[in-house]
């Protein structure tokens, strides 16, 4: 038996996949029964990818107790072996999965909890990056904001609920108890500080489409015309100019960019 | 061979006191894992303290073992932030997580034989040429009993340190709980072993469940492992040292009391004051 077959018999053995084969590798006879040492890495796999699941979504466990997170994860576990070097991401298909699952989508704000879970920890490991200043800003010229593109900071993401998902984490986190899960949109925006700690805010549907549209590369005159749909023409330049002052006192904004003579 | 002292791991919990009280360690270890995102709180005090302290990095993704391929990407990614934090070296676990298309993320035990010799000893070939430099392979806890070996344990890392010309991590914790677990005198393993290829150790825990020991690097270093580091110094003499918690964050001062008893045995293994890294 070669030590390729032996290694594929391990795995196996390990996802439950072949409870069979991997015994046929192992001495009968020894100071640990075949059972027991079978049995250790079995637990031992289990235990691993069930912490790494618990740590990053801390508040689910938390809301669901931990014998549904257990059973949760197992059921994860059966569909989603993790294929990565990294753990890191082993737990990317947990939103989807519990969206789409027979039992958990009974309940959609486990989907919703789970996916700002990840949300959050997409936003802490984000790249570093420069953050402009208000003085930056004022600085610009009239001519320079009509040319005038924005940037945000690589942690800055926004998304949208259909259920009070984000609500729900900060009570569960806060050690209160959770907000009935009635059907209730919202949009956040999550981002990192200049001190690297993870924030989070509802935004209105103005400032959702206007970050939206800033994500997308548009320019600052785009924004404006965006404002339009909530704003008229006077009171949409003021609310563009308020919400880029507020997201660069925030630190949202990494880099202003200026078009001139049609090139950036 | 490059001595360090003794060191911790960096752990994100503990970085800005580190930043801020610049304790007594000599050293950290990074869990590359926990170092490769872009960005974040971690890579921050990575890269803020690696001009103040010596660094290395202690990988566990390679699963050097494996009869699958390298995982390239993974590796080049290992790669960078090595060229990035220049640490004083690297290490990962001579074993294999990855097999069946499966990554199992647990230091799975490779068999004594001649076959598993000669293919880690390729592999570590391959991860060397590509990083451009020396690795250490790690011994690791094993409670299975392979029914087809040749090598015991130690002869089996002997080996692949003479062949694919790497260093050893020596890690005491496990040395101590194969010992138990398999029935060896853990004297015999550390008499075993090359001199000088055993560049560090880890001292790291476990607990007893029933008649078996079980590695648990949460719980701090037990007794027979300061014992057996004691007769480690004895044989390899002042070896760069680090103190292996994992699992939720000790107490600073904790970790600090551990180095503390970890230089004392240590200088009684010397017979001698241990030396400034």
């Amino acid at each position: 038996m070669s030590l390729q077959e032996l290694q594929q018999a391990f795995l196996r053995d390990l996802i439950g996949s072949n409870r069979e084969q991997l015994a046929g590798f192992l001495a009968e006879e020894g100071p640990i029964p075949r059972t027991t040492q079978l049995n250790i890495y079995r637990k031992a796999y289990l235990k691993n990818l069930l912490e790494t699941l618990a740590t990053e979504h801390a508040m689910l466990r938390r809301y669901v107790k931990d014998k549904v997170f257990l059973r949760l994860i197992r059921e994860y576990l059966q569909d989603h072996e993790s294929r990565e070097s990294s753990l890191r991401h082993f737990g990317d298909a947990l939103p989807d999965f519990l969206e789409t699952h027979p039992n958990f989508s009974r309940a959609p704000q486990l989907a919703e909890l789970a996916r700002f879970e990840r949300l959050r920890l997409q936003t802490a490991d984000a790249a570093a990056g420069t953050r402009v200043t208000m003085e930056e800003m004022t600085d610009l010229s009239a001519e320079q904001w009509s040319m005038l593109t924005l940037h945000l900071h690589p942690s800055v993401q926004v998304a949208r609920f259909d259920y009070p998902a984000v609500t729900i984490w900060r009570a569960v986190e806060k050690g209160q108890k959770p907000p009935p899960a009635n059907r209730a949109a919202s949009a956040w925006l999550i981002y990192r500080d200049a001190k690297r700690i993870i924030r989070f805010r509802a935004v209105e549907p103005d400032e959702q489409a206007a970050l939206e549209r800033v994500s997308a590369g548009a320019p600052f005159s785009d924004v404006n015309q965006t404002l339009l749909r909530w704003h008229d023409t006077g009171d949409a330049q003021a609310r563009s100019i308020e919400l880029m002052s507020g997201w660069v006192e925030e630190g949202l904004v990494a880099e202003l960019a200026v078009q001139s003579d049609g090139m950036w | 061979m490059k001595y360090l002292g003794f060191g911790l791991g960096l752990r994100a919990e503990h970085g800005q006191h580190v930043l801020d009280s610049r304790p007594e360690v000599d050293w950290f270890e990074l869990q590359t894992e926990k170092f490769m995102a872009p960005g974040g709180l971690r890579r921050h005090y990575m890269m803020t303290l690696r001009d103040r302290y010596p660094m290395a990095l202690g990988n566990a993704g390679l699963s050097i073992g494996s009869t699958e391929p390298l995982d390239n990407r993974y590796l080049n990614q290992l790669k960078a932030l090595a060229d990035e934090l220049k640490p004083q070296w690297i290490s990962d676990q001579l074993a294999f997580s990855r097999a069946a298309g499966v990554n199992s993320h647990l230091p799975l035990p490779l068999p004594g034989t001649e076959e598993a010799l000669s293919h880690v000893v390729e592999r570590i070939g391959q991860v060397q040429e590509l990083l451009g430099r020396k690795i250490l392979v790690e011994n690791v806890c094993s409670y299975v009993v392979y029914r087809e070996f040749e090598l015991a344990e130690w002869d089996f890392l002997n080996a692949v340190a003479e062949r694919a010309d790497c260093k050893i991590l020596l890690d005491l914790g496990a040395v101590l709980v194969n010992a138990k677990n398999h029935g060896f005198d853990p004297e015999d393993y550390l008499a075993a072993l090359n001199v000088g290829r055993v560049q560090q150790i880890h001292l790291s825990s476990c607990t007893r469940e029933g008649d078996l020991l079980i590695g648990n690097p949460t719980r701090p270093i037990p007794k027979p492992v300061y014992e057996l580091y004691q007769s480690a110094v004895r044989r390899f003499g002042a070896v760069s040292t680090v103190v292996k918690r994992e699992g939720a964050a000790p107490a600073f001062s904790d970790l600090i009391d551990e180095l503390t008893r970890a230089r004392n045995r240590a200088s009684k293994g010397l017979g001698a004051p241990v030396p400034k890294p």
